[in-house]
């Protein structure tokens, strides 16, 4: 079986890692906000295609 | 070809060649300078050589075909860059800094072993080189065409600039030249949109010349598998992409890495819209027969006087070089700690490592080189190995940075990482596709991407409940 890291990495400190940092939820949320952020971008060129289109 | 074009080219080189140098001799002492840049770049470097990473000769001419056959819904796929970019910044790209890694496939050996870090390698190289050779080529071909030299002359032209500025300056001068490249590849690309539009008479009079409403509407003419599978394509290569990864191992801080790629995503988002509107610009020119590859070189010779036409070739050599750059750079890196300093030397001094570093960048380049001449798809080439590592190495790196209880699932990682690449591999092979927007491009029935990652979020679900976990703490080389 590998053991993980090879002699001479500074320890993986798991704590650190992860501290202050956002949980998969939170992931899953902000995916979704960037989502409608981008769609409302594309939205924004498609309306105004309709908007000037005769 | 027009007189004012050789000395701007000419300007131009000697600028990036001189910053390469310049880095060399100021910036690069060790191989970790070479590498990530000593890990001391701020955030707007890193933003802007994000984007312009995305931003390459193949993108300007191909996704500008897309936008030609399928309108705005083209974006769907290149925003999913973007997305997928701002999404990996905010969430895993800290984590991954705190790793303290050069390269990607090193993350996997952190937490698992030397063989994760192999299977991540051989994807994430694979990746790399198909579009290291597509990108040699693409750069080769336009730069043969402007400035009326041979395809080989093109080529070496190409590999010995690129080759001598990143061999030289390693990451420091990529970024330096990625964010130049980037201002110049959006100065080109926003003026050419604006005149078209102008010389068309306004957005109106565009949307009545192209009369194709489909081209102007949400889902254009695809299906909804059809669009789910683009969109995860980019998405999932924005969150395996190693070259990406590796300017945020550059950062000076984990939160400056982060800042650094919510610039960079949100450039990509909003730069990506050009390429479909061109594409819309070029139907209204040049009818709907024109071929989906040659719109965006057309317009530039329609549009363009001896000036603007220059500042485009410079945008497009630029948007090579930037991506060239990158995946070079990446490779050299790959070669030089993940190969030569785990398996072959692991005391190699630093002088030693910055000299291995420095001829892995110019074997791999040449082995790109030669590479090009045997697959003639370009877009494929990119695309071959980046289905590859968005369909199974993203989902295992997602995985293991968000959800701490997977780092002790060693078994059921490599079994997902090794199961979905095979699925990519033979879905590949075996899936239903067609050929759309030109010569380069494949609309596929059901993307392998999205097999890839079906089966590997399936293989990491019921691996995470029937493996026993590893306890990560008590392994001994954790500690020293």
């Amino acid at each position: 079986m590998d053991k993980p890291g090879r002699p001479g990495d500074p320890p993986l400190n798991l704590d650190q890692l992860d501290r202050n940092e956002p949980s998969w939820q939170r992931a899953a949320i902000g995916f979704i906000l960037i989502f409608l952020t981008a769609g409302a971008f594309y939205i924004f060129w498609i309306l105004l295609f309709r908007l000037v289109s005769p | 070809m027009n007189e004012i074009l050789w000395p701007l080219v000419a300007l131009y080189l000697i600028v990036v060649v001189g910053i390469g140098v310049w880095s060399a001799k100021r910036r690069v002492s060790t191989y970790e300078d070479m590498t990530v840049a000593g890990r001391s770049v701020g955030p707007w470097l890193i933003g802007c050589s994000v984007a312009a990473t995305w931003i390459n000769g193949v993108t300007l001419i191909t996704i500008t075909g897309f936008g030609k056959s399928f309108g705005l819904s083209s974006y769907w796929h290149t925003s999913a860059v973007g997305i997928g970019t701002l999404w990996i910044g905010i969430f895993l790209i800290p984590r991954m800094w705190k790793l303290r890694v050069i390269t990607t496939p090193q993350i996997l050996e952190r937490f698992f072993g030397p063989t994760h870090r192999l299977v991540a390698l051989g994807v994430a190289m694979l990746r790399d080189f198909g579009a290291t050779a597509g990108t040699i080529g693409a750069t080769a071909i336009v730069t043969s065409a402007a400035l009326d030299i041979s395809l080989f002359t093109a080529l070496v032209l190409t590999y010995f600039i690129t080759v001598l500025y990143v061999a030289l300056g390693g990451m420091w001068a990529v970024l330096l030249t990625d964010t130049i490249q980037f201002f110049i590849i959006v100065l080109g690309t926003v003026l050419l949109l604006v005149l078209s539009i102008v010389n068309l008479g306004g957005l109106g009079a565009m949307v009545e010349k192209v009369d194709e409403p489909a081209l102007f509407s949400f889902t254009g003419n695809f299906e909804a598998l059809e669009i789910l599978g683009w969109f995860s394509m980019g998405f999932f290569l924005a969150c395996g992409y190693q070259s990406l990864a590796q300017r945020a191992f550059s950062a000076s801080s984990a939160g400056v890495a982060r800042r650094g790629f919510i610039y960079g995503g949100f450039l990509t988002i909003l730069w990506y819209i050009i390429p479909a509107l061109l594409g819309v610009a070029g139907i209204a020119f040049f009818g709907k027969e024109v071929e989906a590859d040659q719109v965006f070189l057309n317009l530039s010779g329609q549009m363009a006087g001896p000036y603007l036409g220059s500042i485009i070739f410079i945008a497009i050599l630029s948007a090579n070089m930037s991506t060239l750059s990158s995946t070079i750079g990446t490779m050299g890196s790959n070669v030089t700690v993940d190969i030569y300093q785990r398996f072959i030397d692991p005391k190699a001094g630093a002088s030693r490592m910055l000299l291995v570093s420095r001829l892995s960048i110019l074997l791999t380049a040449v082995l790109a080189c030669v590479t090009y001449y045997y697959i003639p798809l370009l877009l494929e080439l990119f695309f071959a190995g980046g289905r590859l590592v968005a369909g199974s190495l993203s989902p295992v790196l997602i995985a293991v940075l968000l959800f701490p209880s997977m780092r002790r699932k060693s078994r059921t990682v490599l079994a997902a990482l090794a199961v979905s690449a095979a699925v990519v591999i033979v879905s590949q092979a075996v899936t239903p596709r067609e050929l759309k927007a030109g010569a380069s491009f494949f609309v596929w029935a059901l993307d392998p991407v999205l097999m890839g990652v079906l089966v590997s979020t399936v293989v990491l679900v019921v691996g995470k409940r029937l493996e026993r976990s590893n306890d990560l703490q008590s392994q001994p080389s954790r500690s020293q």
